[in-house]
């Protein structure tokens, strides 16, 4: 867009055209003060706070050129004969703006004296109060004194709950409307709206159950006055006191930037941190509300070790030396093969490298999974490392020219800022396919929506694949350059045409040729998927990694595949090598584990941070069968109640580490407080069980080197961590580890602490007087933005082979008709919910249906289903969608819910019926 | 010179003839004036509900950091303090305090007041640290109305930035 | 200037039972349309309007051919939209045409419609007017059932259809884009302008927007042409005005009189108003509904037409003349408007939403006996902090009895004030809601 260049308060400012007054003005550090505007959001011009004066050149209409005057300079005229609200008016050459003339002083002492005098100026008692923006504009531009009486005030009962998260106090409501258009217009989820009108008028919701959205904790961010408060923070603390900590979010892929705000040692509240690569300025409720599980009182506070039957209080010493003399004991009689350590994907980088290490060097067994081994559980075929986004990915910045498409993922539930910025960039004019074989809430973005057969994923990008070949849309610079396989895998195809693959998906042809017009077409492509699309399989990954391929959309900035694998650190596993896949001998996986542990091959475990037992009798059965079991967690967890030593580590606010994002931004978080009950951090866990091992005469060895992944999965295998680490064991903090990390991780060179806490100035950091619009909104980022580490697509030099081929259908069994999918779900009510507002939201275990599916077998809402496999049966409840496609059930994965009894695979199919309860009819 | 000795002299046999400044300390108290800075005093208003709302700002304004504040939310069923917030605890570390006074001037209700007691010696740190059990005036030594605009609505009233005595 | 010999827009003064669709079409009814239909081009009949030089009745007065010229080439759907929440305080011409003669009306639409190409119209008629939307849907429904409007009209291939739509009696919702947000379903509030509705109105489309008046004029220019119509009025504002005066006259109700008629002979020639009631004397005059400006018998002489009003300061409005003689008091007349408006803001900026309701705390106290010596400044700032701040012109509107009542009658404040203890009493409690 050209760009225009106009004066405000004698600065000349060079703008990009349709900016408006206010944004042209924070460019020259001037501050327009904004109620209703905020950066984020569409202006409206309601609050009449940003009123300026603007003077345009007086046009002469016979011959549409300026006047020039006297003095030989263009005559003046004010816009409109009166004040113009800066938000609204969009920049013109020429123009002169005046911000702080007597009449605009006027205007703004006089909006708010206004809005003053429905205000209760209950500040003292006002949770925003000490960052709230009508405060601060007040003390800046407003009047001294009020000239309306106190007893004129209209009053309202306050507060009233908006949801059972937020409560709304309509006093202190300026009615800027920033909390109804965040909703509508940012989170999707049009559940606030506005009732009455006048004095009278006020914010109410609209949905049932009340304020029903993962993201209305942000409304509070940026509500310019108290009116809107959590439930979480409600009379916690003056934010003055509040020391805030730069932490990263550790409940999914996306790695929001958030800051734990302490007061001594006690959690606060949790906000958002900006970061423009990561969650601009926002954040879950999962991440705003999910956080006070690490001031649980169930929280374990020092080791237990197994004596009979309980579970008792041992030193760390004491404990540390069983395990050592376990270890050694096993190994020596059953060879290091007997033993396996699984890691949750949630842990830090810094705790998952010194658990491999541990266990390749030390222990020398390349057993190591950061799964669960759940029979459903789908295999992680990773794309990130090869065809991640490219280094320097910006989602926030993309709008038009970007098509993405999102296969086989929730992102609401997987990654919920994901939502956010997928919406931000359809609003911005992108692209947006959507291919899922059940509605979410995803679809209400303005997309294309292509909904194949569970399942059936594959058929779909294998009709996009074919589209792009038979319409010549490939990049064929890109692919003679990068590609090969080309003539293979048209050959592959030759015997299939567009419309029966289509046919194969059960997805509509002229859709799937426009999506793949749109991808090839676009400047910028991306390519999400998630857990639906893992359970579909290798075929679909492979598919999707050819469609990147031939279309060109690797090895750039904001082109590239973003996998959504569980846990907020899978990324890291893969990275450090927390898989059996990465060092040269392959290990078991941890499905392979139970087996082994069962026929009596695996003997001794540990298991950090994981609890793969719960809703799976089966990994319980195979840990009771297990010689000795470590556990190494914050709660004592189903898993740990199986263990023979039971260690306590630090939450994610007692100690410092990285954690890696789906966008492979590895991202440093801060210790906000001692650690609780003097519990040590995973890695120093590790290494205490290392040094003990080393005392008792155990050798390491050198590093295993690069890994060959044979056997793994190629994705897998190039990320194989360990190239030469030290056999030194003296980490003292965790930054020693990250330097090591940096030195020997694969990518990792540039991921030191120090360059971590950089914020990159040039292109990054707020524009001068930001306060005005974000007081009170999140923290500004002073402590990182993080580093993108860069995928192998980014060497220019490396190659790529397609491999996408035709599967055969899913088959069909008569006996089981339905398939049953576990659906992702934020609110899982898992160990991180304990103590949180949201309890009252968890997703309790139920199956979802199709209205007509469970019309015909007579299951009414609410009513008990059961439901059987070739496996095993299940007893739940029934909901009823009318939107999910016929044949389909859902089981949402949570706390609870009998996945493990039925799944057969990632894909299951199942018989369902009513459930007939034993009492009825009996009575 | 003699003058001048006498002069001195004179001065002696005056002071020897009038009432002694010394004030025979414990056994009697020297009264303190009106606006002495002695031990602090959390208020009530007459019918019993404690003034202080909990705000931390007398412990924002105290230069020593003398103060904690630790907010709660009022039961609206029994009510602390006017309005939805109260201090669940209010400690004053006495031997931090430096008695300016900075406390009294930044309550938004006149809660804290620093009254006319001086005797401050404690036999242990921990001692010197005052609650709000300690502070809080009895209940029957309330005073000052809640403001009308508070009591006249049936509502949960919100205190205003400054109420008036 | 003597009484029109005939009626342009209350025919029903000339006609007896011209709302009864047969008689409407024995007097020429719908022939206009017909002919515009089968003879004429939309462009044609645009430049009609425009050379008639009929401009807005609903307040504005901005000319109406020139509006819909205003239309983008080329993007349709769209839509012709009636505006009849015709809720000024002091006009009440709207509901007359539609009870006595509403098929001129819908005629009106039709043409226009054809005029804009526009196949969908709507009729927003205020919620109130619950008999008189019955009459409308009536009217219609015999429209179609003759084949002047639905499919395929007159043979030509232009179809059109009219809704009735019944608003829930918010004053807001007569501003043209509070009017769409509501006809849209949502909460009736003024939109930002630009885009302006003719660019893209209901539905993000091409809308043009006209009041019942304006759209009542139609048909007759159509039938008689634009040198006809300019024979009335005056020079820039040509045509007829239906001006319904209130208050204390001895005859109030709707005059169809020419544009330019002096307001001196409105309200006391024998043919109009006939006089003052009890022949006291006049003391305020609002020309052009609430928003208009004051009068005084000063103005008098004044012509009743765009330009004349304007330099005096006033406007001419919806044509709701409100004549109130000495027995008044300007404090209450400026307290009652102005607690119209504040009944009446939608909320949405904050100088309406919060200075009406300021401005009325303060009128109320005065007009109580509780004034202050300060308040006259008070009163003075805070229509100023409103005036020109405002996001529409509903909040611009509530300014207007407040400083009209001030700059013509400041003794009376004063007066108010100085009865109540010489300013020095305190104000007593106001019942607090």
């Amino acid at each position: 867009m050209p760009n225009v260049t106009l004066v405000i308060d004698g600065q000349t400012v060079t703008v990009p055209a349709g900016t408006n007054i206010v944004d042209a003005a924070r460019i020259a550090g001037i501050a327009i003060p904004v109620f209703c505007y905020h950066p984020k959001l569409k202006p409206v011009g309601m609050c009449r706070m940003c009123l300026v004066e603007v003077w345009t050149p007086k046009i002469d209409p016979a011959t549409r050129q300026a006047v020039i005057g006297e003095d030989g300079r263009p005559v003046m005229t004010l816009m409109m004969g009166k004040l113009q609200p800066g938000c609204v008016t969009s920049v013109s050459d020429g123009m002169e703006v005046r911000t702080t003339t007597d009449r605009v002083r006027f205007a703004q002492k006089g909006q708010l004296e206004f809005l003053l005098t429905s205000h209760p100026l209950d500040c003292p008692v006002c949770d925003k109060g000490g960052e709230c923006p009508l405060q601060n504009l007040t003390m800046q531009f407003g009047p001294s004194t009020s000239r309306f009486d106190y007893a004129d005030k209209i009053h309202f009962e306050k507060p009233i709950r908006l949801g059972d998260l937020i409560y709304l106090d309509r006093e202190r409501c300026i009615l800027c409307s920033r909390c109804v258009r965040f909703q509508d217009d940012i989170a999707g989820d049009p559940v606030l709206g506005f009732d009455n009108r006048g004095r009278t008028w006020e914010i109410i919701s609209k949905s049932d159950p009340p304020f029903d959205s993962k993201f209305s904790g942000n409304t509070t961010d940026i509500c310019p006055v108290g009116a809107l408060t959590t439930a979480d923070f409600r009379f916690k603390a003056r934010v003055w006191e509040l020391r805030p900590t730069p932490s990263i979010c550790p409940h999914c892929p996306v790695g929001c930037n958030i800051s734990l705000d302490m007061r001594y040692d006690r959690l606060m509240r949790v906000m958002p941190r900006e970061n423009d690569y990561v969650n601009e300025i926002w954040i879950c409720d999962k991440g705003r509300f999910g956080m006070r599980f690490i001031e649980s009182p169930e929280r374990l506070r020092q080791p237990l070790i197994r004596k009979g039957d309980t579970l008792t209080p041992a030193t760390w010493d004491e404990a540390i030396a069983l395990i050592a003399e376990k270890l050694i004991a096993i190994r020596t009689h059953a060879g290091a093969a007997a033993l396996g350590g699984l890691a949750s994907p949630d842990l830090p980088n810094e705790d998952l490298y010194l658990f491999q290490k541990l266990f390749r060097q030390v222990l020398r067994s390349p057993n190591l999974d950061f799964c669960t081994g759940a029979p459903g559980e789908p295999a992680i075929i990773d794309l990130g490392a090869t065809l991640g986004v490219g280094k320097g990915t910006n989602l926030s910045n993309l709008g038009a020219g970007t098509s993405v498409l999102v296969v086989g993922a929730d992102p609401e539930e997987e990654a919920p800022l994901y939502v956010l910025r997928l919406r931000g960039i359809a609003a911005r004019g992108g692209d947006l396919t959507i291919i899922n074989p059940y509605p979410t809430k995803l679809d209400r973005t303005p997309a294309r929506v292509i909904r194949p057969r569970a399942g059936a994923e594959a058929f779909v990008a294998l009709a996009l694949l074919k589209t792009l070949i038979e319409e010549e849309l490939i990049a064929a610079d890109f692919v003679t350059r990068r590609v090969q396989g080309f003539d293979e895998l048209k050959m592959r195809l030759r015997n299939h045409s567009v419309a029966s693959l289509c046919d194969a998906a059960g997805a509509p042809e002229d859709v799937v040729r426009s999506a793949a017009y749109a991808f090839a077409k676009a400047d910028n492509g991306i390519i999400i998927y998630g857990r639906v699309a893992l359970a579909s399989g290798a075929d679909l990954i492979d598919a999707l990694a050819d469609l990147a391929l031939l279309t060109g959309h690797v090895g750039r900035p904001n082109n590239g595949v973003i996998p959504l694998i569980p846990g907020a650190n899978a990324r890291g596993a893969l990275d450090m090598g927390v898989h059996p896949g990465a060092g040269k001998k392959r290990g078991l996986t941890a499905r392979e584990m139970w087996a082994a542990a069962r026929e009596g091959r695996l003997r001794g475990m540990i298991i950090a941070g994981m609890d793969p037992v719960r809703d799976n009798p089966a990994a319980a059965e195979a840990l009771d069968a297990l010689e000795f079991l470590v556990v190494q967690d914050i709660f004592l967890t189903e898993t740990a109640q199986h263990a023979d030593v039971v260690l306590p580590t630090a939450s994610i606010a007692g100690r410092e580490g990285t954690l890696t994002n789906a966008e492979r931004r590895v991202q440093r978080f801060r210790q906000a407080r001692i650690p609780e009950f003097n519990t040590p951090a995973g890695w120093d866990v590790a290494q205490r069980i290392a040094r003990a091992l080393i005392a008792l005469g155990v050798k390491p060895t050198a590093p295993d080197g690069q890994g060959d992944g044979r056997g793994a999965s190629r994705t897998l295998a190039k990320t194989a961590a360990t190239t030469a680490s030290s056999d030194q064991w003296d980490y003292a903090v965790a930054g020693d580890v990250a330097d090591e990390i940096a030195a020997t991780v694969h990518g990792y060179a540039d991921t030191t602490y120090e360059s971590l806490g950089l914020t990159r100035k040039p292109q990054w950091g707020r524009q001068p007087n930001e306060a005005i619009f974000y007081d009170g909104t999140s923290y500004e980022n002073t402590e990182g933005v993080g580093v993108q580490i860069a995928a192998e697509a980014d060497n220019p030099k490396a190659t790529f082979t397609l491999r996408a081929r035709v599967p055969p259908l899913f088959a069909t069994n008569d006996a089981y008709p339905y398939t049953l999918l576990a659906a992702p779900r934020a609110y899982d009510g898992r160990a991180w919910s304990r103590d949180s507002k949201l309890l009252p939201r968890m997703v309790t275990p139920h199956l979802i249906l199709n209205a007509d599916d469970a019309t015909a077998l007579g299951i009414a809402p609410g009513g008990l289903v059961q439901i059987a496999s070739e496996v095993g049966c299940a007893v739940l409840p029934a909901q009823i969608d009318r939107n999910l496609p016929r044949g389909l059930a859902l089981m949402p994965d949570v706390d609870g819910a009998p996945l493990s009894r039925v799944q057969t695979g990632p894909l299951t199919r199942i018989a369902i019926m009513a459930h007939i309860s034993e009492t009825v009819g009996t009575r | 010179m003699i003058g001048t000795i006498f002069k001195g002299l004179g001065t002696t046999l005056r002071y020897l003839f009038r009432k002694p400044v010394t004030v025979e300390y414990p056994e009697v108290k020297r009264p303190v004036r009106e606006r002495f800075r002695g031990r602090h005093q959390l208020k009530r208003f007459a019918n019993g509900m404690e003034r202080c709302i909990g705000c931390s700002l007398c412990a924002a304004a105290c230069p020593a950091d003398a103060i904690l504040v630790v907010p709660a939310e009022n039961d609206p069923a029994a009510p602390v303090s006017p309005g939805e917030r109260y201090a669940a605890r209010y400690e004053i570390n006495m031997l931090r305090c430096i008695f300016c006074g900075y406390c009294e001037d930044a309550c938004p209700t006149n809660a804290i007041v620093l009254e006319h007691q001086y005797e401050l010696s404690f036999y242990d740190r921990r001692s010197s640290i005052l609650t709000k059990e300690d502070l809080l005036v009895p209940p029957d030594k309330g005073h000052g109305e809640i403001p009308p605009i508070l009591q006249q609505l049936n509502r949960r009233p919100s205190p205003p930035a400054q109420i008036d005595l | 200037m003597s009484p029109l010999a005939e009626h342009i827009v209350l025919r029903d003064l000339d006609i007896e039972n011209i709302a009864d669709f047969d008689v409407y079409l024995q007097h020429g009814g719908y022939e206009a349309f017909r002919t515009a239909v089968t003879e004429r081009t939309p462009a044609d009949i645009v430049q009609m309007v425009k050379d008639s030089g009929l401009r807005g009745r609903g307040g504005a007065g901005f000319p109406t051919g020139v509006k819909w010229g205003f239309l983008p080439k080329g993007v349709y759907p769209r839509y012709l939209l009636c505006n009849c929440d015709e809720s000024e305080p002091g006009t009440f011409n709207n509901h007359q045409i539609i009870d006595r003669n509403p098929h001129q009306l819908i005629e009106g639409i039709a043409i226009s419609a054809y005029a804009i190409e526009a196949n969908l119209a709507y009729i927003y008629i205020r919620g109130e007017f619950a008999a008189a939307a019955r009459r409308l849907e009536r009217a219609i429904a015999q429209a179609y059932a003759r084949g002047f409007l639905g499919r395929n009209i007159f043979g030509k291939g232009y179809d059109l259809d009219i809704y009735v739509h019944r608003g829930a009696g918010a004053y807001i919702c007569g501003e043209e884009t509070a009017l769409m947000e509501s006809l849209e379903g949502k909460i009736g509030q003024p939109r930002l302008r630009p885009p302006f509705p003719a660019v893209s109105g209901l539905y993000g489309k091409p809308t043009i927007i006209n009041n019942v008046e304006t759209l009542t004029n139609v048909p007759m220019i159509v039938r008689h042409g634009a040198a006809w119509y300019r024979r009335f009025g005056t020079e820039k504002s040509p045509g007829t005005k239906v001006f319904s005066v209130s208050g204390h006259v001895k005859r109030p109700g709707n005059y169809e009189a020419p544009l330019g008629i002096p307001l001196r002979e409105l309200i006391f020639s024998p043919d109009y108003c006939q006089g003052m009631r009890s022949n006291r004397n006049v003391k305020i005059i609002v020309p052009g509904g609430a928003s208009a400006g004051w009068l005084t018998a000063d103005d008098l002489d004044v012509t009743l037409d765009y330009e004349a009003l304007a330099a005096k300061g006033s406007m001419l409005g919806s044509g709701g003349v409100i004549v109130l003689d000495e027995s008044v008091s300007a404090v209450e007349v400026a307290y009652k408007m102005d607690e119209f408006f504040k009944h009446e803001s939608c909320g949405k900026c904050t100088p309406c939403r919060e200075g009406t309701y300021f401005l009325v705390k303060v009128l109320h106290r005065i007009m109580h006996g509780h004034g202050r010596r300060e308040d006259i400044p008070l009163l003075h700032d805070v229509y100023n902090q409103m005036a020109g701040n405002c996001f529409c012109l509903l909040g611009e509107s509530a300014v207007v009895p407040i400083r009209s009542a001030l700059r013509l009658f400041p003794h009376e404040f004063e007066q108010a004030i100085a009865q109540a203890g010489n300013g020095h009493r305190k104000a007593h409690a106001v019942s607090v809601r």
